[in-house]
């Protein structure tokens, strides 16, 4: 589905716009130093959707750490700079680990050791060889001159060095990607939220998270909630899954196998146990289960997007027992296809069902069940149904708000749009 | 601070889910609680038998005349002299008896003390294993349906694998709009 851009050129927006150095008729340069470069995460989805929206801009040059020789490659509108060096696979990992440590002891009494003397922060820790791998960025710059850069991760301290390195004046967008986790308190990775001239968090709580961690070290850096560009595959609505029909079935997603006795997995069972009068779909890392009457139907991993949007679109409940990792991309799918959600109570994922009104929460068994009992009963579904729809169309369901949000967020000036990524109407107009 | 551009559902999930639980509170099986334990001990040492012995256990060891007029009063008690001085070993063997009894009643009391104190600790154990086992039914309770079933139930008919073809699923345009490439 193709959205058009309705740029709002009256908007009370404090943005200033960036100077550019740059030509006119090319934008301005755009560099976003990233972790990584893939989309199979969500963080990794929502960095290229970011990149992608500043593209409709300006020229966007994408610099991710390397894993041996430098090497500069095209991707779609995107130059890829793979750094010269290596950084470990397990390093971010790693240094998560070590942040997760941090973030759960009692920084308070750690502040100062035994002699009253400030303790230092835990950086080399934390390091994990990060730094280094992002040494050659500035190497990079220096021949880019953006005229902005995106520092993705509000932990990249590597990417910072190489940044100041490079200049201190050079504006700097901070694509938060805050996991809830924690680390915004720490105090080793805040001189990339001193940094920043302006902070991008997807969601609404999220960006919650930042404000507070920006007033707790007395700054005003503006926070600006873009959202994602997410729309409702229609091609889904057009045939059910035939395994399991095509409506009042519930339908779980884990990212556990169904062979193990995780917790994911046992409420998996609990509600096919539960719900045997009707169809109950289990996706499973090792496949797709299809339970009804105490029978099942076996067959292959879900995989491809498509499969899962069509399960979603058809189902009465959508109950995801993940984790959602940064903001619950599959259950705001679930949402624009009007689909209820019941979510973990610790997931990044319940945000949408409380603040969009699109579902229930859990916290253990007996609260999922009684939430999937209460999501079946067709008033509520179809309340909270229209509640996460609106909710999620109007914070994720236009690529145009995206795009527009991100420009105005990065502190460019979205009058700069050329036409050609506008619709016609919004053109016209 | 305020919600950004996040307006209120109508039905608010959070009181609904409150609601939900306050339903099911009403349902919810409870453990029955354990009795209490009685606070007052019976000691045998509070007994007034006991109080009795522990006063009177001394018996006279020596004869005491009684003062009386003529020669009858001084036979008497001559005569009592003699019979008690006949009769002291019996009587010093009947006082020692007696001393040791009052020991045994003595030492008897105390162990009774000691066991009535040992049985109030039993049953303040036996009591909180009591409330700590109901607990566990409780929590037991809630778990029960989470019980795995032994065996896998018969497949219906031969599975063929979930594919996009066998499924009737099939592709759409990614939602990746905005991805640029």
């Amino acid at each position: 589905m193709t959205n058009s851009i309705h740029a709002d050129r009256n908007r009370d927006s404090a943005a200033v716009a960036v100077p550019l150095t740059s030509a006119s008729t090319t934008g301005p340069t755009v560099a976003v130093l990233a972790p990584q470069w893939e989309t199979s995460s969500e963080a990794g989805w929502i960095t290229r959707q970011v990149a992608g929206a500043l593209a409709c801009l300006g020229t966007v040059h994408v610099l991710i750490p390397g894993n041996g020789a430098a090497s500069v490659r095209t991707d779609g509108v995107f130059t890829v700079h793979r750094l010269a060096g290596l950084l470990r696979p397990q390093a971010l990992a790693e240094r998560n680990l070590v942040a997760d440590a941090l973030a759960a002891g009692d920084r308070a009494r750690e502040e100062q050791d035994a002699h009253g003397r400030p303790v230092q922060p835990e950086t080399t820790l934390l390091d994990r060889g990060i730094t280094e791998a992002w040494r050659p960025a500035s190497g990079v710059l220096k021949d880019l001159t953006p005229d902005l850069i995106v520092l993705v991760d509000h932990r990249n301290l590597g990417a910072l060095a190489a940044v100041q390195h490079h200049s201190a004046t050079v504006p700097v967008a901070l694509l938060a990607l805050d996991d809830g986790r924690g680390h915004l308190d720490l105090t080793e990775f805040a001189p990339v939220l001193d940094r920043a001239d302006a902070v991008l968090a997807i969601t609404e709580a999220e960006r919650l998270r930042l404000e507070a961690a920006l007033a707790a070290r007395g700054m005003s850096t503006p926070v600006n909630r873009i959202g994602a560009p997410m729309v409702a595959n229609s091609s889904a609505r057009s045939e059910p899954n035939t395994w399991v029909g095509d409506s009042d079935y519930l339908f779980v997603l884990t990212d556990t196998s169904s062979e193990d006795t995780s917790m994911q997995t046992e409420l998996a069972r609990l509600l096919t146990l539960r719900f045997c009068d009707r169809p109950v779909g289990i996706a499973h890392t090792d496949g797709f289960f299809a339970w009804h009457e105490g029978r099942v139907n076996d067959g292959w991993a879900i995989e491809r997007s498509s499969d899962r949007a069509r399960l979603m679109a058809w189902a009465r409940v959508t109950i995801d027992l993940r984790h959602a990792s940064l903001f619950g991309r599959d259950v705001i799918e679930s949402l624009l296809f009007g689909t209820p959600v019941v979510v973990p109570c610790d997931s990044q994922a319940q945000q949408h069902a409380h603040l969009g009104g699109g579902g229930l929460w859990f916290e253990g068994p007996a609260d999922l069940t009684w939430a999937a009992e209460a999501l079946l009963d067709p008033a509520l579904s179809e309340q909270l149904s229209r509640q996460g729809k609106a909710y999620a169309e109007e914070q994720f369901g236009s690529t145009d708000r995206f795009i527009d949000r991100v420009i105005s967020a990065c502190q460019l000036d979205v009058s700069d749009l050329p036409e050609v990524v506008r619709s016609p109407a919004a053109a016209q107009a | 601070m305020e919600r950004q551009g996040v307006a209120p559902p109508a039905i608010d999930p959070e009181d609904f889910l409150e609601q939900l639980k306050s339903q099911h509170r009403v349902l919810r099986w409870e453990p029955l609680p354990p009795e209490e334990l009685s606070s007052g001990r019976e000691q045998a040492r509070a007994g007034v038998n006991l109080e009795y012995l522990h006063h009177h256990w001394q018996l006279p060891i020596t004869f005491t005349p009684t003062p009386g007029p003529g020669i009858r009063g001084r036979l008497r008690n001559r005569l009592g002299a003699m019979v008690f001085r006949t009769l002291t070993p019996y009587f010093t063997a009947e006082q020692e008896l007696l001393v040791n009894m009052v020991r045994a009643t003595d030492a008897l009391e105390k162990r009774c003390d000691e066991l009535t104190d040992r049985i109030d600790t039993l049953r303040g154990e036996v009591m909180r294993r009591q409330v700590a086992e109901v607990k566990n039914q409780a929590e037991l309770a809630a778990w029960l349906t989470l019980d795995r079933p032994s065996d896998r139930p018969i497949h219906a008919e031969p599975s063929p694998p979930a594919s996009a073809s066998s499924n009737g699923i099939s592709g759409g345009p990614s939602s990746d709009a905005a991805n640029g490439g």
